[in-house]
């Protein structure tokens, strides 16, 4: 369960740059999260409703992006989709891979909500 | 005075890691800098990361200089376990956090004698799911599974795996007892992770503490590398 920490680190550098943008809320915020990252979809979405009351994320929306696994072949070049990590090449058989996608955690989006006459 | 309200869209890619890899980095600095040997022990809880420590610092500690931190939620029994066999210990427990991230090994470091030390151990939380997204700023990570777990364990927890620089296998005295597949253990981690090491052992009886030793050897920074840097 160390997605509630995750979802703090998200919600403090959202908030960090609400705040530069002289926001009033945010409306929304996305993250991008590889399904290899070990990170479980529901626990962030827990721990977000848990930490969201009187805070700039009261009204917002959290959207969850899945990014499917893709291994590239040190042997052949090669580039696929996978299911797991060291999944062989489809086409040299090779076990010698690295993961080009899929284990990312990052924010990737910040919907806020500014008045006019704020705004830079 | 009130604006009209807007939506403003801030397309971003900031890991949520950056922190502690911001934190791992200064570790790796900061080791890299005394010629310290950091190696983080990841396992489930009970698979014998002390059990195994305590025989390494107490059989090794003529040769090399080495400390030790051991992560728990609660208690200091590891670190107790560990005393009086000539080596600094710190105990870091962790409350409700089930992984050691890498501040709280800058903190346990910074109160800890790490003059002259050659090998630090860092003995993660028992746990084989959170210590993969966290990386401590250590020079090898390696994952420990005892044989009484069964030989899946590399296919269930396959991110931890694909970490390890070695996979030590313990408890090996009980094979027999336990009817252990063990060429399916090793084709099960051969799976996750291609390229890793793997070395068996038992604490209890010593068998195959040989090979963990001539493992650690090739992890120590050969006397003298720290001043060569700086010259």
């Amino acid at each position: 369960m160390h997605e509630a920490g995750l979802m703090a680190e998200a919600m403090n550098k959202a908030e960090t740059l609400a705040m530069q943008c002289n926001a009033d809320a945010v409306a929304g915020l996305t993250l991008r999260v590889g399904v290899l990252s070990g990170v479980a979809l529901q626990a962030l979405q827990f721990a977000f409703d848990a930490m969201k009351p009187g805070t700039v994320f009261e009204q917002a929306e959290l959207r969850l992006e899945q990014v499917l696994p893709r291994l590239s072949c040190r042997d052949c070049g090669m580039e696929y989709a996978a299911q797991e990590r060291g999944q062989r090449c489809p086409v040299c058989k090779g076990s010698n891979t690295s993961l080009l996608q899929g284990g990312e955690l990052e924010l990737a989006k910040l919907e806020l909500i500014v008045r006019e006459d704020r705004t830079s | 005075m009130t604006g009209t309200l807007l939506h403003q869209t801030l397309d971003l890619s900031h890991s949520l890691l950056q922190h502690n890899a911001g934190s791992a980095d200064a570790n790796r600095a900061f080791f890299l800098e005394k010629g310290l040997t950091a190696i983080s022990i990841v396992s489930s809880p009970g698979a014998g990361k002390t059990a195994l420590l305590e025989r390494t610092l107490t059989e090794l500690r003529q040769e090399i200089r080495m400390g030790a931190i051991t992560g728990d939620l609660q208690t200091e029994n590891d670190a107790e376990r560990l005393q009086n066999r000539g080596a600094p210990v710190l105990q870091i427990t962790t409350g409700e956090v089930c992984h050691l991230e890498a501040e709280m090994v800058a903190k346990a470091v910074e109160k800890m004698d790490t003059e002259g030390l050659q090998l630090l151990f860092i003995e993660n939380v028992g746990n084989l799911v959170c210590p993969a997204a966290f990386d401590l700023g250590e020079r090898s990570r390696v994952v420990m599974l005892s044989i009484t777990e069964g030989e899946d364990k590399p296919l269930k927890y396959p991110a931890l795996f694909a970490q390890a620089e070695l996979v030590v296998v313990t408890k090996c005295d009980l094979t027999h007892i336990l009817d252990f597949d063990m060429h399916n253990l090793l084709q099960n981690i051969r799976r996750t992770a291609p390229q890793t090491k793997v070395i068996m052992v038992s604490a209890r009886t010593g068998h195959g503490m040989t090979d963990w030793y001539a493992w650690l050897r090739t992890q120590v920074v050969p006397e003298g590398w720290a001043v060569v840097q700086q010259a």
